[in-house]
């Protein structure tokens, strides 16, 4: 191999090094580093050096036969290294679309408490509306269809039931998580586990949003309405209808249906996470 | 001959992870035996694990759906007949047979019938998570082999009890 193809496979190898560091700056920097430094020595080789007519003089020419060695180890390594990258790059993307939406995080360690059903609000609509019965009746009966509401989220925060207290700095903080995740526009779905059985969630995403997220299908031993009740809501949560509020799967953990809660938020999480593949 | 050789090592550098990633898959078929149960007691009540369900939730009706139910979500089977093909998995408890496709995806056993039996199997690395269900009853083994053995980590949820249990089984002669 001459001096000129060890070059190009230099400067292959410094890009493909500066492509990871800056692509995955989580575990991609050292990795990075070390590909680039990789590089340098392989276009260290191929430079005239003062002291080359002194190696020439020594080695002669085994001196061929020491550079093929030298990048036959570094194609090598090469290879290694960039098959396992492609072999891992997926569960990397995944992990790295978990990263902002993982369960006990700092923003979703406000583990709602239910509110306590109370009576007003299962009789529903026609008399006054207490604050607590406000939030969840206040939204639509079809949430899943429309487009993400933010009306309600005003709605939300200010009322003055603990649930909604705690879910106000989620609302809040997840646009810009849900920013930085570039959702590809489809329908996808997701399986998440429990002790209680599988929660299958189907989110779609239209124009980068998440537009609608389900239930699709709930195999869980006990009933998918403790944490996706169906209209009139009453005081239960509605966890699809936080995932579009919220644009994240950072949901409130329902109290009485914590493990189904995971589910669902695992399920919505292996679904963005194959909108970002 | 000498320009040749690096270029071999370099084919077979680059087949190498192909290879190691069609070993990721193992096949689980054959009749297994169990060999040891960890732990070797129910927690709950201190008994030995049951072979045959006897967990409620319709488990216990003298009648073909709670053999059923007793079969599939025992505790602690003592024989399982695997028979695996590259997209496809049975495994039989006794008489009842659970089909499962490796693709992730929900297979539901009569289609239709609000007791069917819904099954659901996808790929951990090297392990084999199998989900199943039947009316109120939940279950989940997880295959892996281990030595030549089948370990399987069955969870099981049914009739007001859920427990966990480390099956190991060495197959059949």
């Amino acid at each position: 191999m001459d001096k000129s193809t060890l070059l190009l496979l230099a400067v292959v190898l410094a890009v493909f090094g500066g492509s990871v560091a800056a692509g995955h700056p989580a575990w991609g920097t050292f990795t990075g580093i070390a590909i680039i430094l990789l590089a340098a020595g392989l276009a260290a080789g191929t430079l005239p050096l003062k002291s080359q007519d002194y190696f020439d003089e020594r080695i002669g020419p085994t001196q061929r036969i020491s550079s093929s060695l030298i990048t036959l180890s570094s194609a090598a390594i090469v290879a290694i290294y960039a098959a396992g990258y492609h072999r891992t790059s997926s569960a990397a993307h995944k992990f790295d679309s978990q990263t902002p939406q993982a369960r006990g995080s700092t923003t979703v360690a406000t583990v709602t408490p239910p509110p306590p059903p109370s009576p007003a609000t299962k009789p529903g609509s026609s008399g006054p509306p207490a604050p607590a019965s406000k939030k969840n009746n206040s939204r639509p009966a079809t949430p899943r269809k429309g487009a993400p509401k933010k009306s309600g989220d005003s709605a939300t925060s200010s009322a003055p039931s603990p649930a909604s207290d705690k879910a106000a700095p989620d609302a809040t903080a997840t646009p810009a998580a849900a920013a930085k995740a570039a959702y590809k526009d489809g329908v996808y779905l997701g399986w998440g586990s429990c002790r209680h059985g599988d929660i299958e969630a189907s989110v779609t995403i239209q124009d980068g949003k998440i537009a609608s997220a389900v239930i699709s299908q709930c195999l869980t031993r006990y009933s998918c309405n403790w944490i996706a009740p169906k209209p009139p809501a009453g005081a239960l949560p509605d966890l699809p209808a936080q995932v579009v509020e919220r644009q994240s799967a950072k949901v409130d953990y329902v109290s009485g249906a914590t493990e189904s809660s995971y589910a669902f938020a695992d399920a919505v999480i292996a679904a963005l996470a194959k909108a970002t593949e | 001959m000498t320009r040749r050789i690096p270029l071999l090592l370099l084919v077979v550098t680059l087949m190498l992870p192909a290879v190691l990633r069609a070993q990721g898959t193992p096949n689980f078929s054959g009749t297994w035996k169990m060999e040891k149960i960890d732990p070797s007691v129910d927690p709950r009540n201190g008994r030995p694990p049951v072979a045959g369900g006897g967990l409620g939730g319709g488990g216990d009706a003298d009648n073909a759906y709670g053999a059923s139910i007793r079969e599939i979500f025992a505790q602690a089977p003592q024989s399982i007949v695997i028979a695996q093909t590259a997209n496809q998995i049975t495994v039989q408890l006794g008489p009842e047979k659970e089909s499962y496709t490796l693709d992730d995806k929900l297979m539901v056993t009569p289609e239709g019938d609000l007791n069917a039996l819904k099954t659901r199997a996808h790929w951990d690395a090297a392990k084999l998570h199998l989900h199943f269900k039947k009316g109120m009853n939940w279950g989940r083994d997880i295959l892996s082999l281990s030595d030549g053995k089948l370990v399987v980590l069955r969870d099981v949820e049914s009739g007001g009890g859920s427990t966990t249990f480390t099956i190991t089984y060495s197959k059949a002669q």
